[in-house]
């Protein structure tokens, strides 16, 4: 341990000395969210809470509009209500709304009827969140009321007797209908500054995560690795050295990040204890990663190059320069692949608010990555210890 | 018991036999010459002996102890400089030297010690706190000596240390060795110098092609191969009586005359020179001048491989 302690210290004297290594990691990124903020701010609607303007054209189902109305105010939007579907077009049109839900005549009346209903979503194509939002709170809706088609029929079929069991399914009123919590929990979204400076931290981590296991490729170019591994110090003590430098440096890189991001731009992160796993997770992730390209390529040079189109694309990807969308299509689960997205999408689980807990869906996948990726490399890294 | 035993050793690379079957010793105290032109196998076999490279055939012993690239025990006893400089230019003279004593092993206390000593014998002292970035190639050369006998190591490997040096850092280097073999320390150097083996090398091995092709003592080599010694006479006299006389002594195998100097080819001139010169000027010779001339080990390379020992 003390060996790999020792190998370990002296990489990252000399990283610091470097001084490449402080603007990978900490500066880059900050300077960077710090003018994407400035840049994109009114985008983002910095310093604010997002507010997506929502909607309703509903004649005959008032019980169905006060559900939505609720949840749209538990998520921060803003309210309207018009007489047709007509009007609700023109009003997206002018901008003076976001996403309109659309409400079938006699939609409650089905729903007391037993029956399962949807409900069709409009939006404005310039603000494809408000309408990602509308639309995740219009298909947790309908598959709330086709649970309840499901009981009634369930409990008919059964032997029951419809005029009990139907009244008796609906009565609850909206709590039976939709969990709020779970609608809302697929639509969190961080805030643009928030957002924006968690991506760059994401973006420049993978090139942070490959400065520790880069020196393998290095000191081998230079003649001290042969000389490390004829002092009576195991091949595995220097890889371990090696990968707790880039761990470290990930970790301080966006430990950093998040702070600064906090004071200096006002970033909202959520529970700590989640933020702290999710970090740690995406570190791992990265350093497998860069594990991978590292023991892929045979010099430095190709290392760092291999490494750079690495991290663009999964960035691309990932979703830190402009989001890709969850809506299932093929963009969507290659985003998934990526270490990128899960940490965006962990932090956007841990706005508003919540328990570290909800950032744990994003973890597993973020762990999963790092596993798989450390597995293959160690095959390919011991070749370079051993050359 | 031998410090260092490597015993038909072998390493290939694709279809190229870098190493084929080399065998030596190296006892304590000795310095033992590895002496072969570039691409000879030198290099190959120290990495062998090193443990940094795996063994295809033959068996590597430190002190007893078998190296493998996976061993630790035999490394502990073992200081290698390599050929390339093997220095972190970022870090201080000290803070190089620290770093490997501490993967050596070495205590806190006594490390801080031996640095100091150390940088005093290769007179980098005064440049202890300076980062070698800023040292001339000589002084990298220096502290890169310096490293490897930090942990006074029982066996020294030194490939080729000398290469790229100027006279006053080559000559330093030289006399570093030779005080550490005086002190005990076993040796293993390997040079394409001729002249840098005749001086420090108690033995030598002539490696060519991946074979030891011959190894012993400086002598021994030279005898192996029925080199001799020339002892060339300037006097006046009666030459050609004197060479007559000469060439019936006891050791001289041939005598011949060139205007008023005498040449004779000698088994060691040196213990015979004496009664040459008695012979000599009790056949008349009035001696002015005496020069002797030992065969040399690119003599012994040439004569054995076919071959310079450099190509320039």
């Amino acid at each position: 341990m003390s060996k790999i302690l020792t190998i370990a210290a002296k990489d990252l004297k000399l990283r610091i000395r470097d001084r490449s290594v402080l603007i990978i990691a900490f500066l880059a990124p900050l300077v960077l969210a710090l003018i994407f903020n400035v840049v994109f701010g009114s985008a983002f609607g910095t310093g604010s809470e997002f507010e997506p303007a929502l909607g309703i054209v509903s004649n005959d189902s008032p019980r169905t509009s006060t559900v939505l109305e609720g949840i749209a105010t538990e998520v921060g939007g803003t309210w309207q209500t018009f007489p047709d579907r007509a009007a609700a077009e023109s009003a997206l049109e002018e901008g003076d709304v976001e996403a309109v839900f659309v409400v079938p005549a006699g939609f409650d009346g089905g729903v007391d009827q037993g029956q399962g209903g949807s409900l069709e979503v409009i939006g404005d194509v310039d603000s494809s969140t408000s309408t990602q939002i509308a639309t995740a709170i219009a298909e947790s809706y309908g598959l709330g009321l086709d649970q309840i088609g499901l009981n009634v029929a369930t409990a008919i079929a059964s032997g029951g007797d419809p005029a009990i069991v139907i009244p008796a399914a609906t009565s609850g009123g909206i709590q039976p209908l939709a969990d709020l919590s779970d609608i809302t929990a697929g639509v969190r979204q961080l805030d643009g500054t928030t957002s924006t400076v968690a991506g760059m931290a994401v973006f420049f981590l993978l090139f942070t995560a490959q400065v520790g296991l880069l020196s393998l490729l290095e000191e081998r170019r230079d003649g001290t690795l042969a000389r490390i591994l004829s002092t009576p110090t195991r091949p595995s003590a220097v890889l371990a050295a090696k990968s707790l430098v880039s761990v470290v440096l990930g970790l301080a890189s966006l430990a950093v990040l998040i702070v600064a991001g906090k004071f200096i731009l006002g970033a909202e992160w959520g529970n700590p204890a989640g933020v702290l796993v999710l970090v740690v997770a995406a570190v791992l992730a990265a350093v497998g990663i860069s594990a991978l390209t590292t023991g892929l390529a045979k010099t430095p040079e190709s290392a760092g190059n291999m490494q750079g189109i690495v991290g663009t694309v999964l960035g691309l990807l990932g979703g830190v320069f402009f989001p890709i969308g969850d809506d299932g299509g093929i963009l969507a689960s290659i985003s998934a692949l990526t270490p990128h997205h899960w940490f965006i999408r962990g932090l956007s689980d841990l706005a508003g608010g919540q328990s570290a807990s909800a950032a744990l869906p994003s973890v597993w996948p973020l762990l999963t990555i790092a596993a798989v990726t450390a597995f293959a490399a160690s095959f390919l890294i011991r070749r370079q210890v051993s050359k | 018991m031998n410090v260092l035993e490597a015993r038909g050793l072998e390493k290939s690379f694709g279809d190229l036999k870098a190493v084929n079957g080399a065998s030596f010793h190296i006892a304590p105290g000795e310095t033992y010459g590895l002496l072969g032109p570039n691409g000879a196998g030198k290099t190959t076999a120290i990495s062998m002996i090193a443990g940094l490279l795996e063994i295809d055939g033959g068996e590597v012993q430190i002190n007893g102890e078998v190296m493998t690239p996976r061993a630790i025990a035999p490394k502990a006893h073992l200081g290698l400089v390599p050929q390339d400089l093997a220095i972190y230019p970022d870090l201080t003279a000290s803070e190089n030297m620290t770093f490997f004593g501490r993967l050596y092993g070495m205590p806190k206390d006594k490390l801080k010690a031996r640095v100091a000593q150390v940088l005093e014998v290769v007179g980098l002292t005064d440049r202890a706190t300076d980062v070698t970035k800023e040292f001339s190639g000589g002084m990298k050369r220096r502290l890169n000596i310096a490293i490897g006998l930090l942990h006074s190591p029982q066996l020294l490997i030194l490939d080729e240390p000398t290469v790229g040096v100027d006279p006053q850092s080559r000559n330093a280097i030289l006399e570093a060795v030779e005080q550490l073999s005086s002190e005990g320390m076993a040796v293993l150097y390997t040079t394409h110098y001729m002249e840098e083996a005749e001086r420090l090398c108690d033995r030598v091995g002539i490696i060519d092609q991946g074979q030891i092709k011959a190894e012993g003592t400086r002598r021994e080599l030279v005898q192996m191969v029925g080199q001799k010694d020339r002892i060339s006479i300037a006097g006046n006299g009666p030459i050609l009586e004197v060479v007559r006389v000469l060439a019936g002594t006891e050791g001289v195998s041939e005598a011949t005359s060139d205007e008023n100097r005498i040449v004779l080819l000698v088994e060691d001139a040196g213990a015979r020179l004496a009664a040459i010169l008695s012979t000599a000027t009790g056949a008349g010779l009035n001696v002015t001048g005496v020069e002797i001339e030992e065969p040399n080990l690119e003599a012994v390379f040439l004569h054995l491989t076919g071959k310079a020992l450099r190509d320039e």
